[in-house]
């Protein structure tokens, strides 16, 4: 458009020039629209239902589709990287399962032996010496060795003992001795002061 | 035809109310169909359609209180002309933005042909040739805004657009038309 343009044209006028225009109702048309038209005219009822318009914006709609696409994007990036630094996982170990009665008593003889075979052995040493019969002919070897070893540590204890004892005896007697040295020293003592220094030294000529 | 013959017509729905009403409008419509169009068959085209929509509209409203059945069947009837010429994708938008007159027939010529015109008593028929050579998107916004009363925003709105694209299309609109009713005016061929 140049800069010299001038609008001329009484828009008012114009207006009101053409919603006055109408054509000529002539025959033909109708025929021609009953022809065309007549028989494309759909004559729908309304529906009972409530009809409700929603009208979309444009930019706000496509706005909207490049939200969601950004943050599908990004959980989907989240989801692959971590940004946390890593924890050192402790490896908790399950709880032992309680074991109940009935399983208990599946368990395999071998270990229910191992398990109550101990406290049985020390009872046996203990109480050996009085429990064995006179008629058990089976173990008597066995029975006859353990009296000896029986004996022997008996021996040994007691010889232990004796020699404990001497020793005490004799560790008394280096005291006592050590005691009487340590007075008789100080006895002296007592006597230094008591002698003149001259005579300790005496002149040489 | 008072309101209420109009709504009764619509209300029994059968072929002779529909031929009623197309006998009383015919002439508005058609004349607002040719405005809208590039020619004569265009025109007819766009009204059958055009008519057949409104029809269907109006009928659905029938049952609408303090509805005016005159002002619902024209609106209607304009936006589905609208409608069908923007169906037409190969003229619509092709034609909006290539110029279509020939450069050669131009006349630099300041001399010549230079009485005159006024506007304002220039015969209905030169005003709606000069109408229909504009390209459609002008066309058709000069004949929302300007003649039929739309507003930019209604306008904007029917045809799809944004306003700065109405407003301008609307400057060109009026500038082109007064340049085509000049040029029919001198009888220069276009």
């Amino acid at each position: 458009m140049s800069n010299h343009f001038t609008y001329e044209i009484d828009e008012r006028n114009l207006k009101h020039k053409l919603k006055g225009f109408e054509l000529e109702y002539s025959p033909n048309a109708w025929l021609k629209f009953q022809n065309q038209g007549l028989s494309q005219i759909k004559l729908k009822e309304p529906s009972k239902f409530i009809k409700t318009k929603v009208y979309f914006n444009k930019r706000l709609f496509m706005g909207l589709i490049f939200l969601l696409i950004m943050i599908s994007i990004s959980s989907v990036l989240f989801k692959l990287i971590n940004i946390k630094k890593p924890i050192n996982k402790t490896i908790i170990s399950p709880k032992p399962k309680e074991i109940s009665k009935k399983q208990n008593k599946k368990i395999s003889p071998e270990i229910k032996s191992k398990i109550e075979l101990k406290p049985v052995i020390s009872k046996v040493k203990k109480d050996s010496s009085i429990k064995i019969s006179k008629n058990d002919t089976i173990n008597q070897g066995k029975i006859e060795k353990e009296k000896l070893a029986t004996r022997k540590s008996r021996r040994k204890h007691s010889s232990k003992k004796l020699k404990f004892k001497i020793s005490e005896a004799n560790k008394k007697a280096k005291q006592n001795n050590l005691f009487e040295s340590s007075l008789k020293i100080k006895n002296l003592q007592k006597i230094q002061p008591t002698l003149i220094p001259e005579t300790k030294e005496p002149e040489l000529k | 035809m008072s309101l209420n013959a109009l709504s009764d017509l619509i209300q029994k729905n059968d072929k002779t109310s529909v031929q009623q009403v197309f006998e009383l409008y015919y002439g508005k419509l058609a004349g607002i169909a040719k405005r809208y169009a590039k020619d004569d068959s265009q025109a007819d085209h766009a009204f059958h359609s055009a008519f057949e929509k409104a029809y269907a509209k109006l009928y659905q409203s029938r049952n609408q209180k303090n509805s005016e059945p005159e002002k619902i069947l024209i609106e209607e009837f304009i936006i589905a002309n609208v409608e069908f010429i923007k169906s037409i994708r190969s003229e619509y938008y092709v034609s909006s933005t290539v110029y279509a007159i020939d450069k050669s027939i131009k006349n630099y010529d300041l001399f010549e042909n230079n009485d005159l015109i006024d506007f304002n008593k220039t015969d209905i028929e030169t005003i709606i040739k000069a109408l229909q050579i504009l390209v459609p998107s002008q066309r058709l916004i000069f004949n929302l805004h300007v003649i039929d009363g739309f507003s930019i925003q209604e306008s904007a709105f029917i045809l799809e657009t944004s306003e700065e694209t109405i407003k301008s299309n609307l400057e060109k609109a009026r500038f082109n038309l007064q340049k085509n009713i000049e040029k029919k005016l001198k009888g220069i061929n276009i």
